[in-house]
Order: structure tokens, then sequence, then C-alpha cells
């Protein structure tokens, strides 16, 4: 058995970090072309993310170095603080009608980041814990009741898109940890039969579907009957809360959907961003030189949609290279989490892994209009000093957990 | 652990394949559609306005010029009945600047320009253009110096004599340029928006008046030239009265002639005799030698809104109308127009077509050429032209004509006057005490250069054309000729 002792340089998960510092370098690169339009004031932000990127990478150094055990120890009370923090910010003064930001002075935090991380630490916790022993309830009423709870919290900030992450985590972590498929589809069964009950025919054939389940499954009836109940619970109660639900309420989740709906908000945004990745072209209109980002109509275009930026000025070939250092990146950061020994250590990996997996796909989706407005930003690319700081420290955890992989 | 690391990696692909497919979707499929898009909201295609070309005076002296999108007229008071003037879109809608606009208005261009999101503007250097085509500068055959002088010698006329308006032309017979076209009262433009458009009218060319006595030597003129009477054949004047049915002819001034010759009867302009004559060319023949001198016809003088007179069918030709006619009452013509006929006259017998543009330039080069005199016809011999010279020179010349006031000190002056009723208006007949009084004249007789015609509408003080408008020839020839360039130049300006 190897342990401890064994040098950086040897254990060290070269190919993850290369990823990240790569994206990293990629990013700073997209952030000083998408910084210079015809609205001046903006070049300046590129010398603040300088600073951010620095300290985001000092960051994952002192993650990298703290041994795990820690963060399985402390996976409580930092689950606490977050939520505490996420409860704080509500009665904070709103800042641009949202509850979002607890501001520093110096800094704009976003108690969320900390809540998805904490999420993961106390995921991990409690899978590593109940792998083989335990009850149902232990095994997934507690897990999901730990999700719900700042899922909860940050959706009335609102923030519907980052909310979102939290059942992205849940989901990953009960894959990992090697919950049955059967039972994957069971705790997903309430949110399908929510979207079926909306046509009358689709919720009948899912009940045939779930019921089927039941017996191919060969699941007992005391689990049976109760999932079953909350099934058609969910289902005949969803259309009631839809119809209590506000016209303005009603329209912006039907917009968040389908940002179409509303051509000249959000629908506007995904348009303009479809507008500038498809004049790019195969080729790419060359490095500074996007006309739809230099003239103001592409939105967010060094924040969220730096994606649209990228794709405009480098064309494919140029997204295809950011695309495929997202893959090396998820495909190391899996190897990681393969590799530790230890369960808590490989589910924190793979939680992290999927959660930064999750934002990218969310967050170039968006831009090319295939998934909803949510205003996620690009991990490692986008401005921004918390994300950066986040992504860039959740990415000293997983390196951390590389270095340690031989411990138990 | 194993099979789940392989789900994880087999999802993700599928997921990378879905946005790898929706890249190529937009960014190969679609670019085109996508980069027309995006070039129609950030380029902005603008128009370009042409610069208006100039109009210049035959020296080149500028008399309308586009200057930061106003159109400007240097020498307003003088020419502009002839110029016109253009609407707010810089179109021509009056005069020359109507007539020539299609070459004065150059052709519109355009630029490409950026437009950011909230519709800045920002020149950009790699999108096309179109520059616009200035328009062309057209060159008249009018004369500054012999404008002022005819402007200011009609409106002094007038102002003497009272009349209530009128008009002086200056051309060279031997060419048919227009050298100067003055109308009185002035030209207001203020008046098109007050609806007193009279003043807008170019009179020398839209206006007709009946010429009384100046039409007396086309009557001669037909006569000698087909050989019917010879200048020296007599004429029974019939002592100041003759009936013809219904009407008793009478002579002005109360005048009483007998047997005189028919170069007496124009040089003293007899009503009578040059009746008598008119019966003895026919009126066949009256109305074609009328008809060949221009009258009844538009010139072709390319200007908007020319009159074409009045000159009816001889068919309908009762003897009392046959009778007035040949003395010039029962015919209208308007002053470019009996310009036209002395030109005929003062240049051995061929009618030109009035002109008033010389060419039009681009860029200081000639691209069309009109200083060449357009012969429309040969109306009567050159013998018959230079007996009827003789005449006209008589009529200034001797004591008993009625152009003694056009004499000139120098120069050999040939001319005729004409005083005639005005008919009246909404009925038959003529408006008593009406009259248009008129002088047309060349000169140097033996070799005319400068032709002049003044006409005065209801003088009050004075009647005649030789007491009224005989003067006002005189001054503007007098001054005309004493120009530092004057006649010479104009000689020159015919080679």
């Amino acid at each position: 058995m190897r342990s401890g002792g064994f040098g950086v340089g040897r254990d060290l998960d070269a190919g993850f970090l290369i990823a990240v510092l790569l994206l990293s370098a990629f990013g700073a690169v997209a952030v000083y072309s998408a910084v210079q339009t015809d609205q001046p004031g903006l070049e300046g932000l590129w010398n603040r993310q300088m600073l951010w990127l620095a300290a985001g990478l000092a960051a994952m150094a002192a993650m990298a170095a703290v041994p795990f055990r820690y963060w399985e120890a402390f996976a409580w009370p930092i689950y606490l603080l977050s939520v505490g923090l996420l409860v704080l910010v509500l009665f904070l003064p709103a800042h641009m009608k949202t509850h979002r930001w607890i501001d520093l002075g110096f800094f704009q935090a976003q108690p969320s980041e900390l809540a998805k991380l904490a999420t993961v630490f106390l995921l991990a916790r409690i899978s590593s814990q109940t792998r083989k022993t335990g009850s149902v309830l232990l095994r997934y009423a507690v897990p999901i009741a730990v999700t719900a709870a700042p899922m909860a919290l940050v959706l009335v900030e609102p923030d519907l898109g980052t909310s979102l992450s939290f059942p992205a985590i849940l989901l990953a972590i009960l894959f990992w940890r090697g919950t049955p498929l059967s039972d994957m589809f069971f705790i997903l069964s309430p949110v399908l039969s929510m979207v079926a009950v909306f046509s009358m025919p689709s919720f009948v054939l899912f009940m045939l579907l779930l019921a089927g389940s039941f017996l191919l499954f060969r699941t007992g009836f005391a689990r049976a009957l109760p999932l079953f109940l909350v099934n058609i619970a969910v289902g005949s109660m969803a259309p009631v809360v839809w119809g209590h639900l506000k016209e303005y309420q009603r329209k912006r989740i039907m917009i968040f959907l389908n940002p179409g709906l509303d051509p000249r908000g959000s629908g506007w945004h995904v348009l303009q961003s479809k507008i500038a990745v498809g004049s790019g072209g195969v080729l790419g209109k060359g490095y500074l030189g996007g006309s739809q980002k230099k003239l103001s109509f592409l939105p967010a275009q060094h924040t969220d949609f730096i994606f649209s930026t990228i794709g405009e000025e480098l064309g494919l070939w140029g997204v295809s290279l950011l695309l495929a250092l997202y893959g090396w990146l998820l495909y190391r950061g899996i190897a990681i989490a393969r590799g530790a020994r230890n369960p808590f250590a490989s589910l924190t990996a793979m939680g992290i892994v999927s959660l930064i997996v999750f934002n990218t796909v969310l967050n170039i989706g968006m831009t090319l209009g295939v998934m909803p407005v949510t205003g996620i930003p690009l991990p490692f690319v986008s401005y921004g000093g918390s994300a950066a700081i986040t992504m860039l420290a959740m990415a000293g955890i997983v390196l951390g957990i590389g270095l340690r992989r031989y411990e138990y | 652990m194993k099979p789940r690391a392989q789900a994880v990696l087999r999802f993700f692909c599928l997921v990378w394949l879905v946005l790898a497919c929706r890249l190529v979707w937009l960014q190969v499929v679609r670019a085109g559609q996508y980069r027309d898009l995006a070039q129609k909201q950030h380029q902005l295609r603008i128009g370009v306005r042409p610069e208006r070309g100039r109009i210049m005076d035959r020296q080149g002296r500028v008399l309308a010029v586009s200057v930061d999108s106003t159109r400007t007229y240097p020498y307003r008071s003088l020419a502009q009945p002839l110029l016109g003037f253009v609407n707010r879109d810089h179109q021509g809608i009056e005069g020359l600047e109507r007539c020539y606009d299609r070459e004065l208005r150059g052709e519109i261009g355009w630029k490409t320009r950026q437009q950011d999101a909230s519709g800045r503007l920002y020149p950009s250097l790699d999108y096309s253009a179109k520059p616009a085509r200035s328009g062309c500068d057209l060159r008249l055959t009018i004369d500054i110096d012999y404008q002022a002088i005819a402007d200011e010698e009609l409106r002094r006329g007038a102002a003497a004599c009272g009349a209530v308006s009128g008009t002086a032309v200056i051309t060279d017979p031997m060419t048919g340029e227009i050298l100067a076209l003055a109308c009185y009262p002035a030209f207001d433009p203020g008046a098109r928006l007050t609806g007193q458009t009279a003043t807008l009218l170019n009179r020398a060319i839209s206006a007709q008046f009946e010429p009384g006595s100046t039409f007396k030597p086309i009557t001669v003129a037909a006569g000698l030239d087909a050989g019917i009477v010879s200048a020296a054949d007599v004429v029974d004047g019939g002592m100041g009265s003759w009936q013809v049915a219904d009407r008793r002819i009478g002579e002005a001034e109360g005048h009483r002639y007998g047997r005189i010759s028919v170069a007496d009867a124009l040089v003293r302009s007899s009503n009578i005799c040059l009746a008598k004559l008119g019966f003895q060319v026919g009126k066949e023949r009256l109305y074609q030698y009328a008809r060949a001198f221009g009258f009844g016809c538009k010139t072709g003088v390319n200007f908007p809104g020319e009159t074409e007179g009045v000159l009816t069918r001889p068919g309908n030709w009762s003897p009392v109308n046959l009778a007035t006619i040949s003395f010039g009452q029962g015919v209208s013509v308007s002053a470019v127009q009996l310009c036209q006929a002395y030109g005929a006259i003062a240049n051995g017998g061929y009618l030109l077509r009035p002109r008033l543009v010389r060419s039009i330039e681009a860029n200081a080069r000639p691209v069309a050429r009109y200083d060449r005199a357009d012969t429309v016809r040969r109306v009567i011999a050159a013998a018959t032209a230079e007996q009827i010279v003789g005449l006209l020179r008589r009529c200034v010349d001797d004591s008993l004509g009625t152009g003694k006031m056009a004499r000139l000190e120098g120069w050999s002056v040939a001319g005729k006057t004409g005083t005639a009723q005005k008919p009246a208006a909404g009925r038959r007949g003529y408006d008593p005490g009406k009259y248009v009084a008129s002088f047309i004249g060349f000169l140097p007789a033996d070799a005319p250069r400068l032709l002049v015609v003044v006409v005065l509408d209801e003088p009050q003080r004075g009647i005649y054309g030789g007491t009224v408008a005989a003067p006002v020839f005189r001054n503007i020839a007098a001054r005309a000729v004493s120009l530092p360039k004057g006649l010479n130049r104009a000689v020159l300006a015919s080679k």
C-alpha cells in the first residue's frame, strides 16, 4: 500500500491541471477581446479578471494542499454555514431586484457558490457512510432533503439557473455511489409525472410505466405503494399549483423553458447569440474582430455569453478546441474520481466534476439556443471574480484528491 | 465502479455530440443566413446626394450653384424667370432648372456605415460604397452683361410710361442664341407662396400679344418673295379710310395717305395699304408665309410653358380677317417668336431655332454642344430679305418713318414699331384704350449681330411703339454696343 510520502510530481494529475490552466488561459484571451467594444469603460475589466485569476490559482493551490479528510470532517459545519448564508442573503438589500450577492465592499460574494460545494461535501459524506448499509430513508430521503434545502433557498433569491445545479449534484453522486438504475428512475419519477400530467394520456401512460417498473424490478409493496402515491399526489397537485400561479409567474416559467416566447427579452439575447455564433462560420471573424460583439448587439458578451464571442471571432474550430478542453477536463476528472480509493474523495471528485460540466453544458446550451437562459457563467472562461475563484478552488479540491488517491 | 465511469463518459459524449451538432448547424449549415442577419443589423446603407450642377452664363459666370445643399442664385434678380428654382429635394420645378433637371441633378450614390446596437454610426473603410456623380453644368447662351442691360432698361422704360408689364429680348440673329431675356415686373419667388403666379411667368416665352405693325414686314415679304408686287408698286392709301365688308379701316394718328409705293406704305406703317397688299397676296399665301416665319408654331426653344401664339387657318378668314391680319391684328405671338421671325429677315432668310443653352459640361468639359445655328427652314430668298432690311432701315432713318426714336449715332439700325389694340377679355373685339406698344430691330443693318425686341403692355403715358418702346430699344442697343467686348465678342462667339 502506498501512502502519503510520495512526491507531488508523480501523483499530481497533470492532465487535469493542464486542462484547467489552458481553459483559464483561453478565458483570459477571450475576456480580453470581449471587453473591447464600442462602449468605453469595459477595457479595465481585463486587468481585474487577471487579478481574480491570480487569486483563483492561489485558491486552487491552497485547496489542493488541504487533505480531503478535513472536508469530510467539516462537511456538516460547512453545509450549515452555507445554508445560513443563503438565509442571510435573503434579508440583505436586493441587488438588481435579486438577493444573490453579499457585498463585501471589494467583492460581491455569492453564497450559492459555497452552497454548491458544501452540498457536494455533505452528499459525499452521507453517501459514503450509507453505501452498503442503512435504510431507504437514510439512503434517499436524507440526501434529497440535504439537496432540497439550499435549492429552495436559491430558488427564492430568485436564481432558477443556479438552483438546478443542486439536483444535478445529487443525481451525479447517487449514480456514482452505485444506486440501482431502478432507484434512480423512482427518484426521478415524481418530476417526470409532474411534466407528464399536463396531458392526460401521457400521465396515464406514465403511471402504467411506473407500475410496470415495480413489477420488473420486483419492488416490494411497502416501497411501491408510497412511491406510487407520491407520484399521483405530485401529478394531481402540479396543475393546481400551476393554476394558482400568477399570470406573470407562469409567463416567466414558460419563457425560461422557451426563450423564443419573449423576443424582446431573453429571446432577444438568444437570437443575438445565435447570430453571433452563426455569423462566425467555420473560421470566425478573427480575434478581436467580432462585429456583433464590438457593436454591442451581443448581450453580456464577456460574462454569460462569452461563448458566443468566441464562436463569432474564432469560428467552429475555436469552439471545437474549447469543447475538446472541457472534454479532456471531464475525462481526467472521471479518472481522478475512479482512481481515488477513499469513497468520500471519489464521490466528492465526481460531484465537483459533474457540477463543472453541468454548468458548462448549461451555459453553452443557452448560447446555442438549445437550453433555457439561466445566467450561469462558463466555468474558467467567463468574466467574474466569484465564479473564477470558486471554480478554480473546486478544481484544486479535485487535484488534491488526485494527489491523495491512494489514501483510504 | 468501472462500468459507472464508462456510463458517465458515454453520457457526456452524447451531450458533447448534441452540442457539436448544434454548432455545425449554426456555424456551417445556417452560417450564411446568420451572416446576412448580422450584416442587416450593423450595416446601414446611406444615400449620398449628388451635387447639383451649376448654371453659368456664356462667359462662365455662375448664375446658379449648390452650396451645402442650398441652391443659390448670385444674379437672382436678373435671370430668375429663366433659371426657375428647385424644391426642397433639389428637384428643378420651374424654368431651366426643371427643363434640364435630368442633366443638372446628377446621380445619387450611397455609402455604408456601421451601426451599433444603440444606433450610433461609425465609418467603415472596408464596406462598399458608390460615390454620387455630380450633375452636369449648364452653360447658357445668356450673357449676364446683356441681361443686366435689358433688365434695367426695360424696368426704366416700363416705369416711365406706366406699363403694366413688359418684356425685352436680345438675340443674335445669325445664330438664334438668346443673349438676354428680361421680364417686367421682376420675378418674385415669394409670389409662389402668395399665389400671385403672374410674376412667375416668363413673359418672353409664355405670354402672347397681338403684334400689330411689327407684323407688316411679313406681309410685305410675302408679296415681294412671291413676286406678286415689287417695292416700287403703287398702292392707293384711300386717304385714310377703306371699307372692307362691314368694317371701315383707318390709319393710326389719323394719317391720310394717297397713292404711295409699297415701300413707303411699310415705312409709314399704313394699315390700308397693307390690307390691300394682303388681298393681293391672298389669304392662303399670306398664311403660308406667316407660318413659315414661325407664327402659330412653337419655336422649339427648350423651355417649359412656351406658347405657340395664334394664327388661325386661312379657310376661316373673312375678308375683314385677311385685312386686319395683314397689319398684325388677329394674330398673336410671343416676344421670342417675333425675334425668330425678324431673325430670318436679318440673317438673309433662314428661320433659326432660338436657343438658351450653349453646352452641357462635366468637369469643365462639354459633353454636349449646342453652339451651332439650328436652321429650321429657309423662309424667304436672300434678295427679299435684303429688300426688307432696307425698308426697315428706312423705318428708322426716314423723316417720315415711325421708328425715328430708335436711331443710334454711328450705327445703322433696322427696325419696326408696333402699336396693337388689345383683345378684350371675355368678348369679341378690342378693349378701347388698351394697347401693346412694341419695337423690334437689329443692328448693324448690313451685318446684323444684335436683335432686340421691346414689348410694353398697356402703357399709360403714350401708346405708340415709336414713342414708348423705340427709346427703350435705343437705350438697350446703345449700352450693348458700348460694352467692352460687346458686339465684337458676339461676333467672335458665333464663329
